[in-house]
């Protein structure tokens, strides 16, 4: 069964470039809607879109499915004749007045979730929705907790070298310089 | 100490053993048969001939619906299954079709001139009942039941035990 699905997409390759020549003559005329009547089982929701709107709405669209030849694109960014034919599709749905989730119903319901560039946002995909935002999260109360335990442990260590000696270390300094600072002071003040 | 590093390795590293082992259960390159089992899209095309051919007026019969090009090397491998397929069910009243997909009529035309045909093949105009039944490639064959409804979808190459399999059950 591999061996035979290896072979057919091998199939679905190169038509991509030698469906290209005569894709000017074939696709450019635009899909009307006459016989079909309503493409979808479910009316419209909405009122067609202003041409402007609907140019805008098909790019979204199309940017969010992935073009089934060329895996790994999507419709919008794919030259092949397929892309084209459901970026095709995607414009005359929504100039109908489908909604833009009717429309990726539509798409879902053929070519099922792996036509969704953008895995969906329940089940089991969810989880990668929520991945980075767990790690992040689990990232910065380690960090934190890390922050707490490392703030006090400079202050400790001082502690811990506070023998009863260790003034004794400090102290030779600590005197010249307030000794030197006091007679700078002094000088200053008589001169 | 330890216990806390091995029980931290571990939550952070069983989910993700948990989700990898999942991952085997999937094939990336498979393709999805969200169409099974679902009312089988309409449509209403013309033949190679020029007649016009629509689904509705196909109800009450099982459909064999085959997507297929003259350039795709794993049709023409498939062509001789679908003939004699074609031929033992006609009699049982098995409506097999074919649907040209991106490919140029008189392509198709020539390759059953040459390979033989038992059956009509369909334009399809800007793929539009391709992507009804979401075609991603060629061959992917459909067989639909006498109520319409999509039992079987086969991508790639069909096997003569495959079809004889199914169709046995539909009829």
């Amino acid at each position: 069964m591999s061996l035979l699905l290896a072979g057919w997409l091998m199939c679905a390759g190169p038509r991509v470039q030698a469906a290209e020549p005569e894709q000017g003559v074939e696709v450019t005329a635009p899909v009307k809607d006459e016989d079909a009547g309503q493409p979808l089982a479910v009316p419209p929701l909405e009122d067609p879109p202003s041409p402007g709107v609907r140019a805008e709405r098909t790019a979204a669209l199309a940017s969010q499915l992935r073009c089934p030849v060329c895996q790994g694109l999507s419709i919008g960014a794919s030259p092949s004749e397929t892309a084209r034919a459901m970026k095709d599709r995607v414009e005359e749905l929504v100039g109908l007045g489908y909604s833009d989730d009717q429309i990726l119903d539509y798409f879902v319901g053929r070519y099922g979730t792996w036509v969704l560039l953008a895995p969906p946002r329940h089940g089991f995909t969810w989880l990668l929705w929520m991945a980075p935002a767990v790690g992040l999260s689990a990232g910065l109360l380690w960090v934190l907790s890390r922050a707490r335990v490392g703030g006090g442990a400079p202050a400790e260590t001082p502690k811990a070298g506070s023998s009863p000696d260790a003034p004794t270390a400090v102290d030779p300094f600590r005197a010249r310089i307030l000794a030197e600072l006091g007679e700078g002071a002094e000088e200053q003040r008589r001169s | 100490m330890n216990w806390k590093v091995l029980a931290a390795g571990g939550a952070l590293v069983l989910p993700l053993i948990w989700v990898l082992n999942r991952g085997f259960d999937f094939d990336p390159r498979a393709l999805p048969n969200a169409l099974e089992g679902k009312p089988a899209p309409s449509f209403a095309l013309s033949t190679l001939d020029g007649e016009p051919m629509s689904l509705k007026s196909l109800e009450g019969s099982p459909v064999v619906l085959n997507f297929w090009a003259s350039w795709c090397v794993p049709c023409l491998a498939e062509h001789p299954t679908l003939l004699e397929a074609a031929e033992r069910y006609k009699g049982r009243g098995v409506v097999f079709l074919g649907v040209l997909y991106g490919d140029e009529a008189q392509n198709g035309t020539d390759f059953l001139k040459k390979h033989g045909a038992a059956y009509p093949t369909l334009l399809d105009p800007a793929q539009r009942t391709a992507i009804d039944y979401g075609v991603a490639g060629v061959p992917e064959t459909f067989f639909i039941s006498r109520t319409g409804q999509i039992v079987k979808k086969v991508v790639g190459p069909v096997s003569p035990g495959l079809v004889v399999e199914t169709l046995e059950a539909l009829l």
